[in-house]
Parts: C-alpha cells; structure tokens; sequence
C-alpha cells in the first residue's frame, strides 16, 4: 500500500499495553483519513453510552494520506472522542509538524483506550512507545509543554500534541494543541485530561513513499505555485481577519451575544487595523505554501508582551460578540486560550453569555469575586479587562470560572436549575457547542446547515454560508432548494476534512472552488500518491461517508431530530438593525429545511438512515446496528 | 553569531520571507533519497522562537572548518564552487565535521553512515531544487558579496528616498 | 447621471488606500461600466482583483448591493445611490 502504512497504534492508559492493528486497503478506500477514520476509529472503540469523560471513551487520531508529502497543505489529522460538550462526536482537526512525525514514524492511527493513574506523557519513538511522567509538566502552558518536551527527549524533532492548565483541570472547552496549531473545538482537552494524558510527542524517522513521486511532484509544484496568486489572497495578506468588515457590513458580525449583527467598532477589530498596528509575522503550517497566521503582538498597555496567531472565529469570539474594541484586550484574551489550552471561541461565546446574564441583573458584582479581584468586578459588555480576566478564571476554574468552564448549555442549566431563570435563551449553542462568527438569522441555508452538525455549531463542518453569501440564494428566505444545498456544502467539506487537505487551497486547483474544479485534480492527487483509480464520484463519495459515519456514532449515542436545533434567540428575536434587520429562523422554516435536508441524504423522515444506505455505502457493519 | 567567509555561492535564507512551510526539506530529501523524509534533507528548516523562522544549508566556507576537521581525509572542496564533497568510501561517520560546522549544515545519515553536505544540485540543470520550490521565494543562491550589495542599495533608498 | 459608492473591502482596501470611492456613470451605465471605471481609476486593482482586460472581477472579489444581493450578471444596470461593495468573504479561521 503506497500513501499508507496499512497499521494503527492502540496505546492503553490503563494497562500501559499496547497492541497493533491492521487494517486491509478496502477499510481505507471507505474512509480514507482525517475526521472520517478517526470517527470510523472512535465508532469501532467506545464503549457505547459512556460518560465522554470516563475511561470508555478513545481518543483516536487518524493521519491524511498526503502527510509527509509535498502535496500542499496535506499535513493534517483528524481527532476524534464523544464530545464532552455534545455528548456526540468530537470530530477536530490540527494540522502541521505532528501529524508528520507520526506518520513518518508508520502510523495510520492511534487510539488511545483507558486512563492513566498517574499524570502521563506517551513518546511514540518509530515504532516504540513509551509512557512517561509527566508530574514535571503539570501546569506548563501548550506551548511550553511541547519545548520542555524537546528539551527533555534532546531532539528538536519531537513534536507533541499536549493539553494546557485547562485540559488538566478538565475545562469543557478544552482543546488539543500542536505546533501552536489547535485541535481546538468540542472539548478534546477535557478528554486528554480526563485519562491524565499531558502530551502525546512522537519521532518519526522514516520516509514516506508514494505510488508515482515524479507526478506527484509536478501536480504539487503546479499547485503550490497557484497558492500564490489571487485565488489565495485574503489567506496570505490578511488572513481570516478579513472577514471582519465584510461580516459587519452584511450585518451578521455576532456582537454583544449575538444581540446586535453589527459593531459600530468593527474598524478598530478590523484585519486592516491588526495588520498595521499589531502583526509581526506571518506563519505557515508545515507543508502549506499559503502561510495564513497571522502572528500578533501587544506592544504597550497592560497586556504588552501578549503574543499569539490571530485569526477570524477566535476574535469575533472574544471582540465583538463581548463587545471589546481594543485588539490588545483580544489578542490578550486569545493569547491565554492558546496557552490555557482552550476553544477561544466557546470561551468568548461562554463568556459573552456570563457579561448578558450580568446586564439582565441575575449575576451581580458578587458572582465575580476572584483572587485579582476581591470585591468582585462588573462585567458589562466592552469591559475588556473583564473578558481577559474571565478566561483566567474558565482556565484555572476560579471562582465563577468553575460554572464557566462547563460551556455555555450547562451553565446556564444550572443557574436556571438554581435561580429559576431562562438565561438558556441566550446561551448560544447547538448541541452544546458555542456557536461561531456569523449570525445566522441573515443566512438561512447556513442556519439549516449549523442545525443539523453532527458536531454541534460548526461553520467549518457545514460550508453552507457559501451559496448565502455568495448569492446563490436569497440568504434572508427558505426555499424548497435548501436541503440539497446543506447536504452539498457539508459533504463538499467533508472531503477537505477527511483527507484531509485545508480548504483554504480550494481554488488553486483550476481557479474554480466547485467539485467540477476541484475533485478531478484531488483524483490525481489521490491516484498519484496510492495508486488507486479514484475519478470524480469516488471524490464526491468521500464526504458523503464521512458524514454518514459521524451521523451514525451520533443515532448510536442517541440522537433524535430534536436535537437538531437552532440557539433559541436566533428563532424568536428578530435582528434589530443592518441589512439583516427583522430577521429570524422561524420553528416552522427551519423544520420545514430540516424536512428537505433528511429527504436530501437519502433519511428517514426522524432523521434516521436506512439500511440499505448504508450498505450502498459499504457500511454493512453500520447498517446491522442502526440501519432502519 | 558566526559568519561565512565564502567567496563562492551557497544557499541563503531571508527569514523576514520564510514561513516556516518545510517544503524545501520535502524536495531536498526527495531529490537525494527517493523518498519523502524531511530528517534527511540537507536544507534545514528553523523555528527557534515563535516568530523566528528560517532555513540553513551549507555555506561554504573558505578554509572550510569541516574539511579540516575530518581526520580520514574523506571531505574535499571544490576549488571553483566551494561544494563540499564526501568521499563514501573514506568517510566512517564520525562527525568531527558536524562537530566543525558552526551553521549546523552537516548530518550523518543514520543507515549509510556517512556525512551528508548539500552540494547546490549541483548535477541538475535546474540548479537547486529548494530555492525553485520555495513558494516565498525566501531562498536564493547567493554570495556574501552579492549579498552586501543588495543592503548596501536598499539603505540607501530607506536613508535617502525615506521608502 | 446616476452615481453609486463602491465601498472597498480587503484586498480592494488595502490597494487603493481607501474605503469607498464614488463613481458617476452614464445613462444606462452598468455594474461592467463601474468594474472598467475602477481598473482605470486604480491600476493596481487589476490583477488581484480585477482580471486583466479590466472587464471582469476577479474570483472570488464580487459585488454586493447594498448588502442585500450579489451582482451575477455586471451587464445589469445600478440603481442610482447604490452603496456596492468590492469584497471577498470566504469563511474560515
């Protein structure tokens, strides 16, 4: 087998045995790589039903089968759990330095099973493992986890996936870190930390070969050299952050909680403020040639010295949707979320919640009370010392920061639970994970598209803001058109993220993002490195699996169609200014979109999938325990 | 911070340009492996704090340090490009030259165990095949000369023109 | 003389060096007039973000109306007051 190495790593916590597992080229050719493996992974491994935060659950990673090649931003890997937010698959992805090693080192996969009694860090050197303490480690920040790690194991070429502070206190907005690189959404830091795994480092010496290298080459150098032209020009100049002023002008930037779609200080958040007061370098992932982070540094004021990669969800997270017009506040905020180890975004989505619960009166300057701030503090929106000292605290779980750390749909059924409150209205979530930088009353298909995730509110699972925004369609109405379009944007991601390659590369291919432009020069790709025969509709299947398989984790967790469902103020509270005004995603609208949706991919009316779906599909195994 | 005294061309990084991608690494270990293996490349990339990155080669020195340094006779320089050249049979894998080399530019290859030197692709037509792939065109074959010449112009048109 | 405002976003942005520019066209003028009278009036738009030819924009750079619909067809006409926005929202991050 060219592109794989045919073998997964099974490490376990508990028994420190480990155990190799073969897998034949047909499991492969199913489910490829990326988020759908390890889904497939986590699908074969759980114990079905366990507490997300109990030994039962695995933490599995599954390598892309162009990492360790030249082919452009291929080295990514998906990682999978039960969600500790959702409760339904925790699919994430990371890319960079550390899926390389590991798959140099002749690793498909990993699944970690178990928990550890003592506080751990696994070192895959090759193929042998070793389970070290990590009692030196305890409290080191993500990036200082993975130096000292160097340091310890004497090679630079160590790369670590580690947990931050955040992890270890098992914060359920938690998220996994690489190469400064973040596994960053659904909660796999709680998961690590739960089964007392610090650091995951591996050394990966081998080489990697492929089915056709010359050709494979030239598709690489074609492409890399497109990657510097237009088609790559928001990402190279000023990366995500572009989308600021975009967003706010069609009046769907989340400000104050999602209450408002427009910033009257977009300006000052904006990418064009960043990149001229505050950028200093632009980053690439390992085997990217687009190099989209952007490095950003505080220079004066309280948080001088802050310094991390700003991009556009984790700072309308903590900016706008807090209502913070001070970018040194944010790149602070975002600073202590990527050495904390956690989701900036459900950290600012949580915390934009905490700010409106005090606004209405049911949290007061008592609730705020910390070791910073004895008397308390009040955090009203644009208080930016507030939002920083708020991510402090979820990290460490200080004071209020406890009921924080648990994500924005348990904390507000506790407080609700205690006070008799309804601050659940404008806790911004779908299936307990925090919604991302795009309000979704002005983008109906999109709003259709977050509903039915199998991972929660995710924009980079759903590409559904696409025909929206585009103009494909009205973005403020429903029509009959909006089920076909949810399952084509989410499947079209789903191949980038099962690959996976970063879809930032989508029009480098031919200059056209869509499947006609872009699945026949993946089939090279895919044939140049395994020597398969995939043409366009063994591309298109790829995301149709992956989906299928996530779904079909989610029916065996549990999931009914109620579950698929929009944050409650996005139904019932009209936007109330910009050109989205008046807007909202109406019971009946979205069930009438979620009726299309399930008639699109082929369900049930509930949702479910039929066995012969599955089957057609090459999922016998799937359909036997919940095919319908 | 050492610097080379060479005459002759070699590799060189501008690290205001690089990225940190490592697709230098992919195609030098390439070009002299047949695989993919970025352990194996002769270009190293450098990320040695969070916003400093950079790529090293070979600079050939003049007088060059690891020539001198390898007690079997097994490095040679050529006279008119200044590519070290290592004698297979000779070289026992000892490392005196990696000890020697202050860029940090030699590597023992861990099954041959001989030492590995990037001599420029010196046999392609296309010359060196990481600064055609560079996508910042961050890589260039240059000499120290060329080099200075370049600064010298550029304060020049800071000091004077303001730009 | 009908006259609208292009509002300039990103990439547009930062190569002209301003928010927004307001053009005058002719009777009748349309959204392909307002792309040629841009090329013309920047230069450096042309490439990035106008194709070569200063006839068509470049992918993925479109117009928007007022923040309500996007221009696919630039031989339809503007309304007079028109606030069109030059940008390129992909998602992601």
């Amino acid at each position: 087998m060219y592109g794989y190495s045919g073998k997964i790593l099974h490490v376990d916590l508990t028994t420190r045995k480990t155990w190799v597992e073969s897998k034949p080229e047909e499991w492969y050719k199913i489910y490829i790589g990326g988020v759908s493996m390890a889904s497939r992974l986590c699908w074969e491994n759980i114990e079905v039903g366990c507490d997300p935060l109990s030994p039962g659950n695995p933490i599995c990673i599954a390598n892309g089968m162009f990492a360790g090649t030249p082919v452009p931003v291929g080295g990514k890997y998906g990682l999978a759990s039960k969600s500790p937010l959702t409760g339904f698959i925790g699919d994430s992805l990371s890319s960079s330095w550390f899926t390389i090693a590991l798959k140099r080192a002749g690793w498909d996969g990993i699944v970690i099973h178990g928990a550890s009694d003592d506080w751990v860090y696994v070192f895959i050197d090759d193929d042998r493992v070793e389970f070290r303490d990590a009692s030196q480690l305890l409290g080191l920040g993500t990036f200082q986890t993975e130096e000292t790690i160097r340091e310890e194991l004497g090679d630079d070429q160590v790369r670590s996936a580690t947990i931050g502070p955040a992890g270890e206190k098992l914060v359920r907005v938690a998220s996994v870190t690489n190469d400064s690189r973040q596994a960053g959404r659904t909660g796999h830091g709680a998961v690590w930390g739960s089964k007392k795994l610090k650091a995951l480092s591996v050394r990966g010496t081998h080489g990697v070969s492929v089915a056709d290298p010359d050709a494979l080459l030239q598709l690489s150098y074609d492409i890399t050299q497109a990657a510097q032209g237009p088609h790559t020009q928001k990402y190279r100049i000023l990366g995500t952050m572009a989308n600021v002023l975009n967003l706010n002008r069609l009046g769907i930037l989340p400000t104050r909680n999602y209450q408002q779609g427009v910033f009257e200080y977009a300006e000052l958040i904006s990418g064009e403020y960043l990149h001229e007061h505050y950028h200093v370098k632009t980053i690439a992932c390992a085997q990217c040639p687009i190099a989209c982070e952007q490095m950003s540094q505080v220079k004066d004021g309280p948080y001088a010295g802050a310094m991390t990669g700003i991009d556009y969800e984790p700072l309308y997270a903590v900016g706008s949707n807090c209502g913070v017009k001070d970018l040194r506040a944010a790149i602070k905020t975002i600073d202590i979320c990527d050495r904390g180890g956690m989701d900036a975004m459900s950290t600012g989505v949580t915390i934009s919640w905490a700010m409106e619960t005090f606004e209405r009166g049911i949290f007061t300057k008592e609730d705020f009370k910390c070791a910073k701030y004895p008397e308390g503090f009040e955090p009203n929106f644009g208080n930016a010392e507030a939002v920083v000292t708020l991510a402090e605290m979820i990290r460490d779980r200080e004071g209020i920061g406890d009921l924080l750390a648990e994500g924005s749909k348990r904390a507000s059924a506790q407080v609700d639970a205690e006070r008799g409150t309804e601050t659940w209205k404008w806790a911004m979530h779908i299936k307990g994970l925090e919604t991302p930088g795009y309000d979704a009353r002005g983008l109906k298909t999109f709003a259709l598209g977050l509903a039915v995730g199998t991972r929660g509110a995710c924009h980079n699972r759903t590409a559904a803001y696409d025909p929206d925004i585009k103009g494909e369609v009205d973005r403020f109405s429903v029509d009959e058109t909006r089920g076909k379009l949810a399952k084509s944007t989410e499947e079209y991601a789903a191949v980038y993220d099962t690959l996976p390659l970063c879809k930032f590369i989508r029009r480098c291919f031919t200059g056209k993002a869509d499947r006609a432009g872009a699945w026949p020069a993946i089939a090279k790709l895919i044939n140049a490195t395994t020597g398969w025969d995939f043409d366009y509709d063994a591309v298109d299947l790829i995301g149709e699996r992956a989906f299928t398989i996530k779904k079909a984790f989610n029916i065996r967790e549990g999931w009914t169609r109620e579950d698929d469902h929009l944050p409650w103020r996005w139904m019932h509270e009209p936007m109330k200014e910009g050109p989205s005004a008046g807007y909202v995603v109406s019971e009946e609208e979205l069930e009438y979109m979620k009726d299309l949706y399930y008639e699109a991919k082929g369900w049930t009316k509930d949702g479910l999938i039929p066995k012969e779906k599955l089957i057609a599909l090459g999922m016998e195994d799937v359909a036997e325990e919940i095919g319908v | 911070m050492p610097t080379s005294t060479s005459k002759y061309q070699y590799i060189t990084c501008d690290p205001t340009k690089c990225v940190g991608c490592q697709l230098c690494e992919y195609i030098c270990s390439y070009v002299k492996t047949g695989e993919f293996n970025t352990y194996r490349s002769r270009i190293r990339t450098v990320r040695a704090e969070e916003i400093l990155i950079t790529a090293v080669a070979c600079r050939t020195c003049e007088d060059a340090p690891c020539v001198i340094a390898c007690p079997r006779d097994a490095l040679s320089q050529d006279p008119n490009t200044g590519i070290i050249h290592v004698d297979a049979n000779r070289c026992d894998g000892c490392a005196w030259c990696v000890e020697a080399c202050d860029f940090g530019a030699i590597s023992i290859n861990p099954e041959t165990k001989t030492a590995e030197i990037c001599d420029m692709c010196e046999d392609l037509e296309d010359g060196p095949q990481c600064v055609k792939w560079c996508p910042k065109e961050a890589l260039e074959l240059t000499t120290p000369d060329r080099r200075a010449q370049r600064s010298r112009r550029k304060l020049a048109v800071e000091e004077v023109l303001g730009r | 003389m009908p006259k609208v405002v292009v509002e300039f976003y990103g990439t547009a942005r930062q190569v002209t060096g301003q928010k927004e520019v307001t053009i005058e066209l002719k009777e009748g003028g349309t959204f392909r007039d307002v792309v040629r009278a841009l090329a013309a009036r920047y230069p450096k738009l042309v490439g990035d973000v106008i194709q070569p030819g200063g006839e068509e924009l470049q992918m993925p750079n479109m117009f928007n109306v007022n923040a309500r619909r996007v221009v696919h067809d630039l031989d339809t006409q503007p309304q007079d007051g028109d606030r069109i926005l030059l940008m390129f929202v992909t998602a992601g991050g």
